[in-house]
Order: C-alpha cells, then structure tokens, then sequence
C-alpha cells in the first residue's frame, strides 16, 4: 500500500494515535504527531512512499510535539522527540516539516554505521550512480535539483550511502530543503516539478522543498552502482568545466567528506578506494545549472554509445 | 516488569515476542542507551533469537559505533597510562571504563561517554599538572562560576580531553560531592583496590564497585544513569555466588562508607524492578538502612517511574524528574549553598 492510498484524515488520525510508518529507503520511520499541517505535507510529498502496517517494527519512532507552558500560546514551539531524546533546541511550530527532516538527517546520520555515509547527492541515469559530494554551499542541492527535472532518478540529496558488502548506492529519495536564491532558480528551472510552502527565516534561511519524483520514490529500494564521482562547486559567473580528478585526490576528499569514516575503522578505507578506482573521478565547477545538467546528462549519455 | 526488562533478564522472552512487542522493545532500548547491550546479549544466545530485520539494522549500526568507542576507551586509557608513567600513586578506573578494563560482566556493548578516574586527593594537582603537560586541556568555555562549582563543591575536577580526541577524562578524588549528606572516607577504597594484571591501574573491590555505582545512580542528579546503571548492578551481583563472602561483606562495608542508604535502594530496585533475589541474609541487613515508611513509598514511586516506565507513553516524566532534581541537589549540598547555588543557575538562564 501506497502513502497515496491513505486519506488526508486517516493519515491524520494515524499519526495521532498508532503513529503514520512509511518506508523511507533502507528506514521504516513512525512520526506521531497532532500537528495536521504537518502531516498533510509528508502525505503530499512522499505520497508514492511505501505506507506500512501498524504493527511494522520501525528504526527511529519520531515525536512532533507542541510545547507545553504558556508560551504555547504566544509563541508555540515544535519539539522533536526520538524515544524521549530531544537532541536539539525547539523550533517554530509553523517549521515542523523542516525540523522533521533535518532530525531524520540526524538520528541516520547518529545511527546507520553499518553503511559508510558521504555528505552527498546521489543521481541515476541508465542505471549508473553519480555521486555528488560537497561542502555546504557548493550548489550541491540545487544541481540535484536541476538533474532529476531532467530525467535522472533521485537516490539522495544528502546522503551518500555507500553499502560496504557490495558497493552499492543505497537510495534514500526525499524531498530537496532548497535555500535563499536557488528556491527561485529551481522553480523556474522545474516549473511541473511540486514544490512546498516557503518556510521564512528558518535556522539555514528561507527554505522551499522540492518533492521526490513519484519514479524515484517507487525504486526507492533499487540500488545502483556507482559510476561517477563529481565534486560540484557552483560559483557565480565560472564557465562551466568538468576537470579529470586524480584518484588520490578524489579518495582523500572523500573520506574528509564522509561523516563517519573515521567510525567504520579500516572498512571505510577499502569502500572508499574500491569507489575512486571503479568509478570516473571529476570536479566540476560552474556558474550556470543549465549547462551543469546539460554537460553530466552528455557525459552519462556518451557512456550509453 | 517493562519489556527491555523482561528482555535482559531472560532472554528466551524474545522467542516469543510479535512485531509490536519487538518494535516496543527496540524504543526502550534506545531511551534507555541499552542497545548495543542487548544486541551483545542476542549475540552471545547465538541462532536461537530470530530479530526482525528492521531490529538486525540497528544492532548492525549500533555494533560498528560499539566497537570504535571500545578502540577510542582502549586509546585513552594506553595514553592515560603513558602520561601517568612516572607518577608512584594509585590511579583507579571507574564505572564503565573499569569494566571494559577489567573484563567484567557488565563490559559487554556499555557505551560510555567519558573515562571517569579516581586518585588519591593528596596528589590531585600533580596528577592534573601532569595531564595537561600531555596535552589534556579543560573546556576553554567554562565559566569561572562553574570551575569554581567543580574545584570547591564537587568531588571532581572540570572534565579534562584531549584536543585530539573524542572521549573526556573525568578526574575525581572522591565518589560524592564534598558538601553533600553523606561523607565517604576515599582512602579507604585505595585500601581495597584491585591492581590489574598487566596494567597501571586499579579497579574498585567488588564489593565497593556496587556501592559505588549504586551511590551513582542513587545519588547522582536525576537518576541520569538510568536503568543501565541498574542494568551494570544486576550483573554485578550475578558475578557473584549466592554463598560468597561477597554478601556478607557488602552491608559492613556500606556502613564503613556511609553509603547504606544507595545500597537499599539499589538492592531494592534490584528485587523489585529485574526480579533479581538477594541473597536473604544480605536483604535482611540491609532492610535496617530503609528511610522512614512515607518516604520510602515516594522514593521507590519516583524510582520506578523514571527508570521502568511500563510502556513508552510514559517516557516523559516531568514531574518526576524534577523532584529528583530537587531531591539530589538537596542531598549535595547544604540548604543555603543549594538556595545560592540554584538563585545563580537562575540568573544565568535568564540572561
């Protein structure tokens, strides 16, 4: 069952009793919450997402609470919860949806060692992975943006998650946190693309997310191998250039990139190598999104002839 | 007896268990920092537990961050040892760090956060000094306020690490805080020590190792240790036989420290919570260290409700926490210290 065969009032009324389970790539999560704005957006976004039972055995059991005191009515607070732990400060109450996904970053991030996690994008075309990773700033959302309105499947826009047995990508499709600028830029770019409400002022700026592709959610559980590495750096007004990245130098950025590469021990160092030497290794710098898409959907496709 | 209980106490429960008592389990494992400790103990019963796969994910992640915490303990306690060379004073391991060093019961999947040590007070400074010439450094932000809680107050020293590594090194020369109720003589757990074999350092003797870590909990703000401190005691007392000495020693020696009170607690919750017996000679001696029949009745209220919620509704406790707040800042220091210290925290939150 879909989350799209749910109504909006079931799913209100699950996720404020038995809590609403969805499949999120390699997570089942169960968000209880009576906040229904809140859950009328994780319908909207992820309604191709499995839905699971009620009885489902969940990893991460997430809270959206109100906050209690007077200040509930001057100015409410959202509280996340896992499991009674409150690893971060409140938030706005009308910036749930922001907060649950940044928490469900956290508590993936603060969890599946078992995997070795890049900060990074990760796109498929012709069955083939690109992974795109990147420091904070360099564009990375916005160019995963630009990628999937042009036919390529979202496997992550954060997470790199590499399974260490076999290599694999592992896809995690959820929605794009667009910031400041590149909101307008996308949706102009991706105007059929569904996009959320904007949330103002937030801890990272104005936020606006861009729904997972309904293609992407289906195959969330299809994984890919990786074929490209690309470290993106957007910088306004650079002419568009891909440059041949040295395997050396393209195994050390990523294992700086990776948040837990130092906890997966001489695991990681393997993955990582065996990455660098399978796939093609390029940076790309560029001022301009059009010809970033245009340039790695030739690159992909010559590899098809 | 809530299900993380049930679980650890027998672990042929989990054969039975559905979907949803699993997924129950899973949350009270992770509320109560138990779940590399339950993954170890599904482990060691090897194929006969079949956890579900969402179960098996987690335990996979967990087991990964288990094991670089024990290689980042192992990495502390060879840098410890290095800088401590050429001192000639006894250097305990407490708590967690003590049982992973010494391979007791308790080691297997306890996470910890830092490596707490004890040393005699008369060498305090020179056993700070020499960890800050090997680097060690204490949080730059501490405000002079706190250094002075810790350095005057307290039975520790601010929190030491190395700016190279993750894990800090909690520096005490007591196991209570100096202004508290209770006063414990610390030259007398260097009498009782037990010297590792192959190492510089000591652990506390059995029986003062239950004491303390019961003194710990008891005693220690909010029941922070939480059910896995209980946990560590239940596996303390398995360790031992029901006809050791080890029993009849544990009530005299809590009178020596001044600790029967934690003890009753402690055993109390013990029987109580995990079901666990005490042996009758040593329960019987130690029901003469129970409070006062009211309090009492508060007391295992407030113990029961914070570390064994039945079910996960009741894992926000407000209420209870704050009395227990209340309650061990009221045992920690005397009445005008506790209304000057708690009128400071309250201006520097307001600020």
């Amino acid at each position: 069952m879909k989350i799209a065969d749910l109504s909006i009032r079931d799913g209100i009324k699950k996720a404020a009793t038995s809590g609403l389970r969805y499949q999120a790539g390699p997570f089942a999560v169960c968000i209880y919450t009576r906040n229904t704005s809140l859950v009328e957006l994780i319908l909207r976004f992820y309604n191709q997402s499995t839905l699971l039972e009620d009885d489902a055995v969940c990893q991460f059991h997430i809270d959206v609470l109100r906050s209690g005191g007077l200040r509930r009515f001057i100015r409410p607070k959202a509280i996340f919860s896992i499991d009674a732990i409150r690893p971060f400060d409140p938030y706005p109450y009308d910036q749930a949806f922001p907060m649950l996904e940044w928490g469900l970053n956290w508590c993936i991030g603060s969890t599946a060692h078992q995997y070795l996690i890049l900060h990074s994008a990760v796109v498929e075309r012709n069955g083939k992975a690109l992974v795109l990773p990147a420091q904070p700033g360099s564009g990375k959302s916005t160019l995963c943006a630009g990628l999937i309105s042009r036919g390529w499947r979202l496997l992550s826009d954060e997470f790199g998650i590499i399974d260490q047995k076999t290599g694999m990508m592992v896809p995690l499709p959820r929605v794009i946190p667009l910031k400041n600028e590149s909101i307008e830029l996308v949706q102009h770019y991706a105007p059929e693309a569904v996009f959320g409400p904007i949330f103002r002022k937030t801890r990272k700026g104005d936020v606006c997310h861009m729904a997972p592709p309904p293609s992407s959610l289906q195959r969330q559980l299809e994984q890919a191998k990786p074929a490209w590495v690309i470290f993106p750096k957007y910088k306004h007004g650079q002419k568009t250039e891909l440059k041949v990245e040295d395997k050396g130098v393209a195994f050390t950025r990523m294992s700086n990139n990776a948040f837990n590469y130092p906890m997966t021990m001489g695991r990681g160092f393997q993955t990582l190598t065996g990455l660098a030497k399978q796939a093609q290794c390029f940076s790309l710098q560029s001022g301009d999104l059009d010809e970033a898409v245009t340039l790695l959907t030739q690159l992909a496709d010559e590899c098809e002839t | 007896m809530n299900i993380l209980i049930r679980a650890l106490t027998n672990g042929n429960e989990l054969k039975t268990f559905s979907a949803l008592q699993w997924d129950e389990l899973l949350r009270f494992a992770r509320n109560g920092k138990l779940m590399a400790t339950l993954s170890a103990m599904i482990n060691k019963l090897g194929g006969q537990i079949t956890p579900p796969k969402t179960a098996l994910h987690l335990f996979a992640g967990e087991k990964v961050r288990f094991d670089y915490m024990l290689l980042q303990v192992e990495r502390e306690l060879y840098e410890l040892e290095k800088a401590f060379k050429s001192t000639n004073f006894p250097i305990i391991l407490l708590k967690g760090a003590a049982y992973i060093a010494a391979d007791l019961k308790p080691a297997a999947g306890r996470l910890l956060s830092d490596i707490d040590i004890l040393v005699p007070k008369r060498h305090l400074a020179e056993a700070e000094a020499c960890l800050r010439k090997h680097g060690w450094q204490s949080d730059q932000d501490i405000s002079a306020y706190d250094e002075r809680y810790y350095r005057d107050w307290m039975h520790e020293i601010p929190p030491l690490r190395h700016p190279t590594r993750h894990l800090e090194v909690d520096m005490h020369y007591n196991l209570v805080p100096l202004t508290g109720r209770i006063k414990v003589d610390a030259e007398m757990l260097f009498s009782d020590a037990v010297k590792l074999p192959n190492s510089s350092f000591s652990v506390l003797s059995p029986v003062d190792r239950l004491l303390h870590s019961a003194t710990h909990l008891l005693y220690n703000d909010e029941l922070r240790g939480g059910i896995r401190d209980l946990a560590d005691m239940r596996l303390l007392c398995l360790a031992e036989a029901h006809d050791s000495p080890f029993w009849k020693t544990l009530p005299e020696r809590a009178k020596e420290l001044n600790m029967e009170r934690p003890l009753f607690y402690a055993l109390d919750a013990l029987e109580r919570l995990f079901a666990y017996s005490v042996p009758s000679d040593a329960m019987l001696k130690c029901r003469e260290f129970a409070p006062a029949t009211l309090q009492l009745f508060i007391m295992r209220r407030l113990i029961d409700r914070v570390l064994a919620p039945k079910t996960v509704d009741q894992f926000y406790v407000p209420v209870s926490e704050w009395l227990l707040f209340v309650r061990s800042h009221w045992l920690r220091m005397p009445p005008v210290m506790l209304c000057k210290h708690l009128f400071h925290k309250w201006r520097t939150n307001t600020q």
